[in-house]
């Protein structure tokens, strides 16, 4: 698929180095190399990365010294509103689950982390990803094909 | 996923895993400043940072297939957010702290 070809972002932010190794190591396993992983052990940083813009999926902790998930959910979405936003939790009170949600997070996976649930979790994103990147790929065709006839009054003519 | 446990010592279950046993050891390696950090912070009487470290093993330990941590974590997380007695607290911590102690780079015989 020439979609997946391109590629697909991926950013992993977690406070704990320990927990951005291990979930980076697992996923560069088990995806090829279309799947870029980048990670991050600050929102800071994170939020950097993500304001640069092509961030398709976003994997974030949600309880982080000094900034939280939600706010980089916020941010990713702003940025980039069809990056798939996926929150890490080791306990998630009613609100800030129903919060994330409303924000526009597609799941969250609950710490400890089940190995075999990160790595379908992930799939699912990227295929949903790449779903709305051929949605997108195909209606700017459509829109490249109608704009020559209004904006071109020569081509206008010659019909 | 279960941690086997082999007379003191505590081995990952990922811990003869190929692809994640330099992990797990590196995981192991780094257990005692994860405990300096912890009785840093109730000495110092740093409740915020005790809760946010003990949060992070919570969720690493299991991760990295220590599942026998995780209780421990939780009951001192619990503890602290509580706002239990010191008594009750520092209990919690001994526990975890020995647990964490125990805790050792790849897999039992």
């Amino acid at each position: 698929m020439s979609l997946l070809r391109q590629g697909v972002n991926l950013v992993v932010v977690d406070d704990d180095p320990s927990m951005v190794r291990l979930i980076t190591k697992l996923l560069a396993g088990a995806f090829d190399s279309h799947l870029h992983i980048e990670s991050f052990t600050d929102a800071e940083s994170a939020r950097t990365r993500i304001d640069e813009g092509g961030v398709d999926i976003l994997l974030t902790d949600l309880e982080m010294p000094g900034s939280d998930g939600l706010d980089l959910l916020r941010d990713a979405k702003l940025r980039k509103v069809d990056t798939q936003v996926v929150l890490l939790t080791g306990h998630s009170t009613l609100e800030s689950l129903m919060q994330a949600l409303e924000l526009g997070a597609v799941d969250y996976l609950l710490k400890p982390v089940d190995h075999q649930q990160l790595i379908d979790l992930i799939r699912e994103s990227v295929r949903r990803q790449l779903r709305w990147k051929q949605a997108l790929a195909q209606t700017w065709q459509i829109e490249r094909q109608r704009l020559p006839m209004k904006a071109d009054p020569a081509a206008t003519r010659i019909q | 996923m279960s941690m086997v446990q082999n007379s003191e010592a505590y081995f990952s279950a990922y811990g003869s895993d190929p692809d994640l046993a330099e992990l797990v050891a590196m995981f192991v390696d780094e257990m005692p400043d994860r405990v300096k950090k912890l009785q840093d912070a109730h000495t110092t009487g740093n409740s915020e940072s005790l809760r946010q470290t003990v949060h992070q093993l919570k969720g690493a330990a299991g991760s990295y297939g220590f599942d026998q941590l995780t209780p421990l974590a939780a009951a001192l997380e619990d503890s602290i957010r509580d706002q239990a007695t010191e008594e009750v607290i520092k209990r919690s911590l001994l526990a975890l702290v020995a647990a964490c102690n125990r805790v050792r780079a790849g897999a039992a015989d």
